[in-house]
């Protein structure tokens, strides 16, 4: 059977969040949730979907050169995590973006006016065509400030919904509802 | 051994019912969960997590639904496609088991007698699902899946042929919770 060579993270460079949480999917009238595991660093991220029962779905690894999806149909290999998602899982999953989105801050490489509540906290942006709405926020944290718990990206038929039950800070701090 | 209380398990009752924790371990992970677990043969189960944050997984033998409310989604799948995601369905199955897995007793260990079910899909998301017995009961499962990770879920409080309300194996989506059904 294909069994998944599952070498686990690449290098990700300066660890900057990792998060446990859900991600809810839908698209042309179809529908995937799914837990999320995430590791992002300034060098790279390592992202795990898996089923309720803690069976992993998929894999993901960016590094600087390049990003590789494995599946237990098989591995893939592309520049850009939105197009090797969209082939693969059928959604596209704007990783860069996310990356900002999920702190509740801006992409520092994309234009973008956000709206933001009466604390300063962002609640809602356009940026790189994808429609960001920040529904509810952990309790402000000292040294974390204002994190995100539920966020969801809209793009033309898609919709990405993100719970976070889970963050986990370089120095150590975790956030849990 | 296994495969006798496994065949008692599968034909013994008509349902079930318990409490159950699940554990996963993986590379950079260790997560605890738990809820309960309720049977209806053949085919319908309601698997309900509690904590750490609920999720429903309801079958009426016809469809799955997967209800979190935090997500406020549901996803609605023919409980034929969604066999190998959900070994809840292999327990209510009447031959989902024999059809989908290959069987074959692997002794005692832990006070349990063992039997292994490899799925004969090689793409099925769970490598092994390895099912631990005592006295005809199904006390401990450990899937592995194909990424390295475990999972195991330990069976307590169980009761053999409770009368459960039907209305525990139907699903009415809640208002807000946007529906969408499986185009499979």
């Amino acid at each position: 059977c294909s069994s998944v060579d599952s070498s686990g993270p690449p290098d990700l460079g300066q660890a900057q969040f990792t998060l446990q949480g859900r991600l809810g999917v839908r698209w042309q009238g179809d529908s995937q949730q799914a837990q999320l595991n995430w590791q992002h660093g300034s060098g790279g991220d390592w992202m795990t979907l898996e089923g309720p029962l803690g069976q992993t779905v998929a894999s993901l690894s960016r590094t600087a050169s390049q990003v590789e999806l494995q599946t237990t149909e098989g591995r893939y290999v592309a520049s850009d995590p939105e197009s090797l998602t969209e082939k693969v899982l059928g959604w596209r999953l704007p990783l860069q973006g996310l990356s900002y989105w999920v702190q509740g801050k801006l992409d520092p490489m994309q234009a973008g006016e956000p709206e933001r509540d009466e604390q300063g906290r962002l609640q809602q942006l356009q940026q790189q065509d994808w429609l960001i709405r920040v529904s509810s926020y952990f309790p402000d944290h000292p040294t974390a400030g204002a994190l995100p718990r539920k966020l969801s990206l809209q793009r033309d038929g898609l919709e990405l919904r993100l719970v976070v039950d889970q963050w986990t800070l370089p120095d150590g701090t975790t956030l849990t509802p | 051994d296994g495969m006798s209380q496994l065949k008692a398990f599968l034909d013994g009752g008509q349902s079930a019912s318990a409490v159950f924790t699940q554990t996963v371990v993986g590379k950079q992970k260790r997560q605890q969960s738990s809820g309960t677990f309720e049977l209806q043969r053949p085919g319908k189960f309601r698997w309900e997590y509690l904590k750490p944050f609920p999720q429903l997984i309801v079958s009426d033998a016809k469809k799955v639904w997967v209800y979190d409310p935090d997500l406020e989604q549901v996803t609605e799948r023919n409980l034929t496609r969604a066999i190998g995601d959900t070994p809840a369905a292999l327990l209510a199955g009447s031959n989902e088991l024999e059809k989908g897995f290959s069987l074959k007793a692997a002794g005692s260990h832990d006070g349990l007698e063992w039997v292994i079910a490899t799925p004969k899909d090689a793409e099925s998301t769970f490598k092994q699902i390895e099912l631990g017995f005592t006295e005809n009961q199904l006390k401990r499962m450990v899937m592995q899946d194909q990424f390295g990770q475990t999972t195991t879920v330990d069976f307590s409080q169980i009761q053999r042929n409770p009368k459960l309300d039907p209305k525990r194996f139907e699903f009415t989506p809640p208002k807000g919770a946007d529906v969408i059904k499986d185009k499979g």
